[in-house]
């Protein structure tokens, strides 16, 4: 059959070698009407790719919904979110799959460098792709579906497609955090998580962070951004000055772009950024707290089993202040170990985070709505975390009871209204 | 705790229910809710004025001189003339409570970002009449005649919400909602 480069694509004879081994393997309804194929090329990022149209009981077993980022790297895990086969908008699809709907437009990549037996690696379309091969397993139904096959992809096309093919559907950007990691950074932050113990071993960061109960990509970015952002402010300040200022976490961006402070410190730090001993141990003394809150929550008597008391830890206002005051009290090595001893459960607090104290509490500056401490991720609650924690260093057993609480957050405010408006009378 | 909010809450409610009770000739009710609206006012600015104090109070103590400090933390300043300080001055343990203007006096003064408080404008006279009320309220005499109507609630709660929005636009650089 006929295989031509559309005007508009530049001619690769490796490409047109691929997409003869893809024809070869997979029987097109093209090769049977002996329609001529055409290899177009994608203006934006150069990938080539074909369209075709293939029927369900071809096609079923040549997908692979567990396409990775990178092929030839193992520890690549797969790149998509997870399926969400009980959503209603899935049980939609199959219906629809199984009453012989035609889906078209699903987006796949020709590889055979893993998995070989599946070469077509699933990027668009992974619910309808599952749809099919159910319609087909439990009913028998198989009808023409329409394809978009992608050939001689580079990791950076591969990303590209992953992105644009996701943004079709509700893809939250804890999924492209994860693609973006993935592809211009590596495995390497998932791997100190799980070095730390903030991730399991073989666990990897959730798709949709609101979701689950593990760090996310951006949160371990942030983990790491602060930390070294507190260490360099930390360095310039003698002990006396550490209480005197508000400091500013930082929360890092999420979704389609990788964040610019994250991607200064990994330019910066190069390789050693991943074995510094410091943020390691900062690392896993913020993971046993994690840790020692969950349990307490879950094993507790004296405290309410809620979601976000058990990953107090997690919020984005905490881990921020947490980490930045652990990379600020690096220079203060006595403070920096007050920082990481636990307060021991007492009935009164029985948490170490003392989720129900930060619940209810509430400042006279705070709008009657107000949510509690490290509820939120605005830079207020940010900097009331960090002084909370910067509190907490003042001395080993000191606990975070409702004092501790109303000091640093009045050390926030005040601080604030010195700086700006003190008249030495 | 109740905040200043609350406190501005109860004393409305206490209005409230002193202007119905005035509606329907029920001259006691309406006198004691008076009464009551009329105080929770002021404690909603004694409230807001004192947390703003120990928001500063809480910074290291050098940050300020030894009579800020007890004024601060309303405790006494007192001369040593014994021990290891014996001719210093310290903050002591006993308190020593301040008046409710002096504590606004210096809050406007020392982060007022260099603005003045006006005491012959109109806020702080009323301000100083709502005063008066209270305290005939809070020391009665039989040689005065304690007399309330609704105007005076009336005021002491604007007033409570103006001096609340005024410190807080001086101190925190805004305006709290009210």
């Amino acid at each position: 059959m006929q295989i031509l480069f559309d005007s508009g694509a530049k001619h690769d004879p490796n490409v047109e070698t691929e997409v003869n081994q893809f024809l070869a393997e997979v029987k097109t309804r093209e090769q049977e009407s002996n329609s001529p194929i055409i290899i177009y090329q994608d203006g934006k990022k150069g990938s080539y790719y074909i369209k075709c149209t293939i029927p369900a009981k071809v096609v079923c077993n040549f997908l692979d919904l567990n396409a990775r980022l990178d092929p030839t790297n193992d520890a690549s895990y797969r790149a998509n979110r997870e399926l969400l086969l009980k959503h209603h908008t899935y049980l939609r699809m199959r219906t629809d799959a199984e009453e012989g709907r035609e889906f078209h437009d699903l987006i796949v990549e020709y590889s055979k460098v893993y998995n070989p037996e599946k070469p077509l690696k699933v990027w668009g379309g992974q619910h309808r792709s599952k749809a099919i091969q159910e319609a087909l397993e439990v009913k028998d139904v198989s009808k023409d579906h329409g394809f978009r096959v992608y050939f001689g992809l580079s990791k950076e096309q591969r990303t590209d497609l992953a992105l644009v093919s996701n943004t079709n559907i509700s893809v939250s950007n804890d999924l492209f955090d994860r693609q973006l990691e993935e592809t211009l950074v590596g495995t390497q932050l998932r791997e100190w998580c799980v070095r730390v113990g903030l991730l399991n071993q073989g666990e990897d960061f959730p798709d949709q962070a609101s979701r689950s109960e593990r760090i996310s990509v951006q949160l371990a970015r942030t983990f790491l951004v602060n930390f070294f952002r507190g260490e360099a402010e930390g360095a310039k300040l003698d002990e006396r000055e550490l209480d005197r200022h508000v400091y500013e976490p930082y929360l890092c961006q999420s979704g389609a772009f990788l964040d610019p402070e994250y991607e200064e410190v990994i330019r910066r730090l190069g390789k050693g950024l991943w074995d510094n001993p410091q943020l390691i141990q900062s690392g896993k003394a913020f993971a046993l707290l994690h840790q020692t809150q969950r349990d307490a929550v879950e094993k507790g008597k004296d405290i309410e089993k809620r979601k976000g008391f058990k990953n107090k830890a997690l919020t984005a206002s905490v881990l921020t202040g947490w980490s930045f005051v652990a990379g600020l009290l690096q220079s203060h090595p006595q403070r920096l170990n007050n920082l990481f001893q636990i307060p021991k459960a007492t009935r009164e607090f029985p948490d170490p985070l003392n989720a129900k104290g930060m619940s209810t509490f509430h400042h006279d500056e705070d709008e009657a709505t107000y949510r509690g401490l490290g509820t939120r991720s605005s830079m207020k609650d940010r900097q009331r975390m960090a002084q909370v924690f910067l509190a907490k260093s003042t001395s080993p057993d000191t606990c975070l009871d409702k004092g501790l609480l109303n000091k640093a957050v009045s050390q926030v405010r005040a601080i604030r209204s010195w700086k700006s408006g003190y008249s030495p009378l | 705790m109740a905040s200043y909010r609350d406190f501005l809450d109860y004393a409305e409610s206490f209005y409230s229910q002193a202007k119905r009770a005035s509606e329907l000739g029920q001259g006691t009710v309406a006198e004691r809710s008076l009464i009551a609206s009329l105080l929770l006012s002021w404690i909603a600015m004694e409230s807001f004025i004192n947390n703003m104090m120990a928001d500063f109070a809480a910074l290291p103590p050098d940050m300020f001189s030894l009579p800020e400090r007890a004024l601060l933390t309303e405790q006494k300043l007192e001369f040593m003339d014994s021990g290891s300080e014996a001719g210093q001055f310290r903050v002591s343990d006993t308190p020593e409570y301040r008046r409710l203007e002096d504590k606004i006096l210096f809050l406007v003064a020392k982060f007022g970002m260099g603005t003045k408080l006006d005491k012959g404008g109109h806020l702080w006279q009323s301000f100083e009449a709502v005063r008066e009320k209270r305290n005939q309220i809070t020391h009665p005499r039989k040689s005065y005649d304690m007399s309330l109507i609704l105007a005076d609630a009336e005021d002491a709660l604007e007033v409570a919400k103006a001096i609340i929005r005024m410190v807080s636009e001086k101190v925190w650089g805004k305006a709290i909602g009210l």
